[in-house]
């Protein structure tokens, strides 16, 4: 018996060696394929559906081995000098294993198992949108907005800045422009299901012989949208002036009485956003939804917390184009660059900002 | 056979002792220490690790011969005794007061790095506020004061001149984490509600983990920043500089 129990202690200890030994370079493994969208299985007609998975997976691979059409690879992603798609497709998957899939999901659909956990949710990347950008409404992100909101994170949520993500701190760049391309991956998979659903939708017989075609049209007018967002990016028409006491006043007056801005209206007379239309006074639960179907509610711009960056420019642009995807309008078309300026100078102040110029304001 | 169990007791204090010998020319030690008072700690360390290995090494081989030298003989009939009343008094003095003796000689560090009374006499550099999973960091700025329009915010990026003490606050948003920096010989609980002050002065440039070292949540282990300690303070300045400028872009 003595001998049996020495033996056991001597299989345990060689057990946990083998198990050890070198875990680092153990090969990550990719599980599952890209699940249907919400469009397609709408539908209700398999053989659509079959189609639609068939052309998608031709185009933009599986999991464990992603591809992209080789010409827009060109426009929409950053492939290192002499590295072959595939192989930097293969890393980047990898790393969004590593660090992303768990919110965001093997597909992309914002529903990974961490999720049902969190509020925000994880953004569904298969539409293509994205709230925090510094592009017009109705546009894509350019690329520095999604790599901004890598490198900073999105304050105020469960979404890490990843700057200093990697191993080692080499490292971090690289893998940040990776992930970047896969997230691009699954944003312009997803827009173009959805465009061939629309399609299926709208009465077309999608048949195997013209999918060819219709996947061109429509991955084709996808890349277009996102090669424009360059050009969309919201500049003011006139320069940020000081952060004066009139200008923090008027900013208070047209948040609380202006008949276009109404910022009142959502986000209360004293900036939380707590308004009965917002939050159930009784549970505190969220009563709006954005376009994603998630529970959502307006900042609370009491905490000086700013999800898509405290910089004026951006506090400018989510008043300009509005948070898009969500119940806040872009006013760029209603009120004037200097209206918007004094507005950003007033949600710095009700962040705590400016006390010293500006201690109390009137009505 | 059974005293092959006394042998196996044996392994432990060779392997104990034989990881301590070989630790170093395999690179499995302290690592570089820049703060002024590293050394101080890796004192006490070496102390501390010399006593516990002389009285870890005596306790073992006590064990091993013990457990050699009354192995199971069959039909010896048990001793009976009350105890030796001489023996334990010495066993419980002699430790308590290698205890003492430890207290007392950690008491001169503690009191230098963890009192704020006899912190550096400068303003604070930053506030860090340690999130799940996250270090918030808030520059005092120019201005030297925290919590007023220049302050610079920082993501795990914490950054300070060389040569220089440098006063910090530690908070929490929510849990208790800690802040861990290695080679400044530095750690210290971040308590929610608390508004903790630190203080450390580096002697040379270079870049560092820095390390959450509480249990916060399903993040904990890859809750890092990076501590940057500049070449010299005009740079720290500069870079302070540039991220207040990018702070305040308008266009």
């Amino acid at each position: 018996m003595r001998v049996f129990g020495l033996l056991i202690v001597l299989v345990l200890i060689a057990f946990c060696a083998y198990a050890l030994h070198d875990a680092s370079r153990r090969p990550v493994v990719i599980v599952g394929e890209y699940a249907a969208g919400p469009d397609v299985r709408e539908l209700k007609k398999p053989d659509a559906e079959a189609v639609i998975a068939q052309v998608l997976r031709e185009k933009f691979g599986t999991p464990q081995e992603p591809k992209f059409p080789d010409e827009a690879a060109k426009d929409l992603l950053r492939v290192p000098a002499g590295k072959p798609l595939a192989q930097h497709l293969d890393f980047a998957v990898r790393t969004y294993r590593l660090r992303c899939l768990h919110c965001h999901g093997l597909s992309g659909d914002g529903n990974g198992p961490t999720a049902p956990f969190l509020l925000p949710r994880p953004r569904d990347f298969r539409r293509g949108d994205f709230k925090f950008t510094s592009t017009a409404g109705g546009e894509k992100p350019t690329r520095e907005d999604l790599l901004r909101t890598l490198h900073n994170g999105v304050p105020g949520t469960v979404m890490p800045s990843f700057a200093l993500a990697s191993a080692s701190f080499d490292e971090d760049e690289k893998e940040i422009e990776a992930v970047l391309d896969y997230v691009m991956l699954l944003a312009c998979r997803g827009q173009t299901e959805r465009l061939l659903a629309a399609r299926v939708k709208g009465g077309e017989d999608l048949k195997a012989d013209g999918i060819q075609d219709a996947f061109t049209e429509d991955f084709d007018f996808v890349v277009g949208r996102w090669k424009r967002a360059a050009s969309k990016v919201v500049k003011p028409e006139t320069p940020k002036p000081a952060a004066t006491a009139e200008s923090i006043q008027r900013g208070r007056v047209l948040f609380l009485r202006d008949k276009n801005a109404k910022c009142m209206e959502c986000h209360g007379e004293g900036g939380d956003g707590r308004t009965p239309s917002t939050i159930d006074p009784a549970t505190g639960e969220w009563l709006k939804r954005d376009d994603w179907g998630n529970p959502t509610c307006p900042a609370d711009l009491t905490k000086g917390v700013y999800r898509g960056g405290r910089r004026p420019i951006d506090l400018f642009r989510r008043i300009h184009a509005g948070i898009k995807g969500t119940p806040m309008p872009g006013f760029g078309g209603t009120l004037k660059a200097e209206q918007i300026w004094d507005l950003v100078h007033y949600v710095q102040w009700l962040g705590g900002m400016h006390r010293q110029v500006s201690p109390d304001l009137k009505e | 056979m059974k005293r092959l169990w006394a042998l196996v007791f044996l392994l432990v204090p060779i392997f104990g002792v034989g990881m301590f010998a070989i630790a170093p020319a395999h690179g499995w030690w302290l690592p570089e220490n820049v703060a002024t008072y590293g050394d101080r700690i890796d004192n006490l360390f070496n102390i501390i690790l010399g006593i516990t290995g002389v009285m870890f090494v005596l306790t073992q081989f006590a064990l091993v011969w013990f457990v050699w030298r009354y192995a199971g003989e069959e039909g010896r009939k048990a001793t009976y005794i009350h105890g030796h009343h001489k023996t334990e008094v010495v066993w419980t003095i002699v430790p308590a007061l290698i205890l003492l003796f430890i207290a007392l000689a950690q008491m001169g560090a503690w009191k230098d790095i963890k009192f704020p009374g006899n912190f550096p006499k400068v303003p604070p550099l930053a506030e860090v506020t340690a999130g799940q999973f996250e270090w918030r960091i808030r520059y005092a700025g120019e201005d030297g004061r925290l919590g007023t329009d220049d302050d610079v915010f920082a993501l795990n990026d914490f950054h300070a001149p060389p040569n220089a003490p440098v006063v910090f606050h530690l908070k929490s948003r929510d849990v208790i984490h800690s802040f861990f920096v290695r080679e400044l010989r530095l750690k210290q609980d971040a308590m929610p509600g608390m508004t903790i002050p630190m203080w450390f002065q580096a002697v040379k440039p270079g870049r560092w983990d820095l390390m959450c070292a509480e249990l916060c949540g399903w993040g904990h282990y890859k809750m890092k920043g990076r501590l940057t300690v500049e070449n010299s303070e005009a740079e720290f300045k500069a870079w302070l500089q540039k991220m207040k400028q990018e702070q305040e872009a308008a266009e």
